[in-house]
């Protein structure tokens, strides 16, 4: 039994493929997984803002109060 | 570096629809099971868009996804609790026809480190090296894998054959 014997069998292997509703599924789902994470990182920057800001203030109302 | 941007759904689609066959095929030689192959191959993409580097090209994408999903299928393995077989009535869902049964199964039969290597050469076009650079051990281990996967389908057939 040969190298291309081996080969041709090896060939059986190439044939497995994903099917094409499974493709469309696993797309959809990856796209609403990243609009989450988009969502996410706006959130996130919103918050980290929001701290700067106060913190800022603070610093400021600490010292006009002095 | 993690990607920075977030991918487009343009991109996902596309990157699903070039990709996902292949690493199905290597999830699938690592599983036996289809429906444990599809979710590998989510858990693949999900890293991909959540967790990659910048790739200097198409190629280095391409070994990146075949690398993290032998990862998530090897450790899928682990949490189970008995080996699959390759069942009938599965194969007819992912493009093997049901004549080919028997030989698929010798195939799929072959212990996990040598069908990898034998599908990374024989079916996805890779060369020893970029096989020893994709999974991490030395060319040297590659040629003696594929040698000695070789030898155990050539036995298996034989042994098919002579019944």
């Amino acid at each position: 039994m040969n190298e291309r014997y081996i080969q041709d069998y090896m060939r059986l292997v190439g044939s497995i493929s994903l099917p094409q509703s499974e493709k469309d599924r696993i797309a959809t789902y990856l796209v609403e997984k990243s609009k989450e994470k988009k969502e996410l990182s706006k959130r996130y920057f919103a918050a980290a803002s929001a701290v700067a800001v106060l913190a800022i203030s603070t610093v400021l109302i600490a010292r006009g109060t002095k | 570096m993690n990607q920075q941007h977030t991918k487009s759904e343009e991109e996902i689609k596309e990157l699903v629809d070039k990709h996902s066959s292949l690493i199905f095929r290597i999830a699938y030689c690592i599983l036996s099971n289809s429906e444990d192959a599809q979710d590998a191959v989510q858990e693949t993409f999900l890293k991909y868009i959540t967790k990659a580097p910048e790739f200097n090209s198409e190629e280095h994408r391409k070994a990146w996804l075949i690398r993290v999903a032998t990862n998530i299928s090897k450790n899928m393995l682990l949490f189970r609790r008995k080996r699959e077989t390759v069942d009938l009535s599965d194969i007819e869902n992912i493009g093997i026809n049901e004549d080919d049964f028997e030989t698929f199964e010798l195939i799929m039969n072959l212990p996990t480190k040598y069908k990898l290597v034998m599908i990374l050469y024989y079916v996805e076009g890779y060369l020893s090296k970029e096989i020893a650079e994709i999974i991490g051990i030395s060319e040297d281990a590659v040629r003696k894998r594929l040698q000695k996967g070789r030898e155990l389908l050539k036995k298996e057939i034989e042994k098919e054959q002579s019944i």
